[in-house]
């Protein structure tokens, strides 16, 4: 320590004062750099977009090695959870199960009746959709975006736009597929567009995310009387869903003069997914230019929206 | 604040590396699926802490080009704007570098008071960066919340960073 005083002080601090200009010119240059990346991402070109799926490529076995310790540890509190309630939830569990049996038996009586009407009319049958299995690694991990990442990417044939569904219903669907992991699109993000349709009254709409817990309905036709808890599944329209598979039910509608907003509970739970499927289901190309669904884009709910007059909305409170 | 590194003396390169090791580590934690309902979307910006103390007790070991790093692994992981976390953290550090002689030496609380400073001024910036680069106004309270549970995790988390900075071999 004393060998330094005299002679290679002032070398020392010259040393300094260098490290310290450097560190300074390299912060304006890194500062400058994450502008200049965020605005290149915002053009979302396609080089962009390929870049970004490596990276997740990259980065996804830290996160796939992290979440583990973390997953046992969340199943033994969904445990404990569910140990408070369990009184309670048997009997509602024993209730809907007598619900379910009569629903059961109606449900293979319908299905015998549907499989001869089938076969006198000759009808097509839908082929089956294949899909791939995937474990959640990555959550939301952000207030500004709700995606997901999973552990299946291009090399087990996950690939962009294809349908993500849990156990209770749809889930979102892949915007970016590297080689080993993707990312998912969740149905509450803000560019999440969806083309559903009401179950009974088979009405077209749009599910629009907007970054709250519930999406709302876009784009209703005039008149459509919307209840609470009438059940929504995807329409099929614009290709990237399949037809039928379960969203959610209306969980409010809202109603003023000049808006209304009618917002939808989805059945699966965001934050409660441990594994998912995705369904390889064959991704209609738009050619671009074209109205439909543009993948990757935010389409912004601007146009006009067509609301549901205000004394069409009748509200009534069903499932309590 | 210069760390001696003899050649081929193993703690002292694993010392050199520890900062940004440990702020990493802190990224993965806070963007591991916690099976919290919500909680995810407004997780404690861990990063920020390791970040604003590593800089205040050890500036050399987290330069400008690890802090850059550690924003754009947090860019990718989270899906976000890749940039955007690479900016804030890069605000983080300037924030935080200029109130360092304020905080070092001092007491905890002050150290906490800066701290709150520097979490208000990243979670500012995050939002603004949002709203600019996606053109839409978010609801300030996911964010709003994020900070205060930032704030509100501090004291345990640089609990384990002194714990970590307690192994490494002391500045000379």
């Amino acid at each position: 320590m004393i060998r330094r005083k005299s002679g290679i002080d002032q070398g020392g601090r010259l040393a300094i004062s260098l490290q310290d200009l450097g560190q300074r010119l390299s912060f304006v240059i890194l500062l400058c750099a994450s502008i200049a990346l965020l605005i290149a991402g915002r053009a979302e070109n396609e080089r962009m977009a390929a870049f970004r799926a490596s990276l997740s490529d990259l980065t996804a076995p830290l996160l796939e090695v992290a979440s583990r310790p973390l997953q046992m540890l969340r199943s033994n509190f969904v445990y404990i959870d569910q140990y408070f309630n369990t009184v309670e939830e048997n009997r509602n569990l024993r209730k809907e199960l007598e619900r379910l049996q009569a629903w059961h038996a109606l449900a293979l009586k319908l299905q015998n009746e549907n499989k001869e009407f089938r076969s006198l009319l000759n009808a097509q049958e839908l082929p089956a959709t294949p899909y791939i299995s995937a474990r959640v690694i990555g959550d939301l991990g952000s207030p500004f975006v709700r995606t997901m990442l999973i552990n299946a990417g291009k090399e087990h044939g996950v690939m962009n736009d294809m349908p993500v569904v849990g156990a209770d219903g749809l889930i979102g669907r892949v915007v970016s597929s590297g080689k080993k992991v993707a990312r998912v699109l969740l149905l509450s993000d803000l560019n999440s567009r969806v083309p559903v349709r009401f179950e009974v009254s088979g009405y077209q709409s749009v599910l629009a995310g907007d970054n709250e817990v519930n999406p709302q309905l876009l784009y209703l036709p005039l008149g459509v009387k919307v209840n609470t808890g009438d059940r929504l599944v995807t329409s099929g329209h614009g290709g990237v869903f399949p037809p039928g598979i379960p969203i959610g039910t209306v969980s409010s509608v809202k109603v003023s003069n000049s808006s209304s907003e009618i917002r939808v509970k989805t059945f699966a739970d965001e934050h409660r997914i441990g594994f998912v499927r995705v369904l390889q289901y064959n991704v209609v190309e738009v050619p671009p230019g074209t109205t439909g669904v543009n993948p990757g884009n935010a389409v912004q709910a601007e146009g006009p929206q067509i609301l549901p007059a205000s004394d069409e909305a009748i509200i009534t409170k069903r499932g309590q | 604040m210069k760390l001696t590194h003899p050649p081929g003396d193993i703690r002292h390169m694993t010392a050199a590396l520890l900062p940004a090791l440990s702020t990493i580590f802190f990224v993965l934690a806070g963007l591991v699926p916690a099976g919290v309902p919500g909680f995810s979307t407004v997780a404690p910006l861990f990063s920020v802490v390791a970040i604003f103390f590593w800089v205040v007790s050890r500036p050399n070991l987290m330069p400008p080009a690890a802090v850059f790093a550690v924003g754009l692994l947090q860019d990718i992981l989270s899906g976000g704007p890749i940039g955007l976390w690479a900016l804030t953290l890069l605000i983080v550090q300037y924030l935080t570098f200029s109130m360092r002689r304020f905080i070092i030496g001092q007491s905890f609380v002050m150290g906490w008071i800066g701290f709150t400073t520097t979490v208000l001024g990243a979670a500012g910036m995050a939002w603004t960066g949002a709203c600019i680069y996606y053109g839409v106004i978010f609801s300030v309270i996911p964010i709003s919340v994020q900070a205060a549970l930032t704030i509100l995790v501090y004291p345990a988390l640089t609990w384990i960073l002194v714990g970590v900075s307690k192994w490494m071999p002391q500045a000379r």
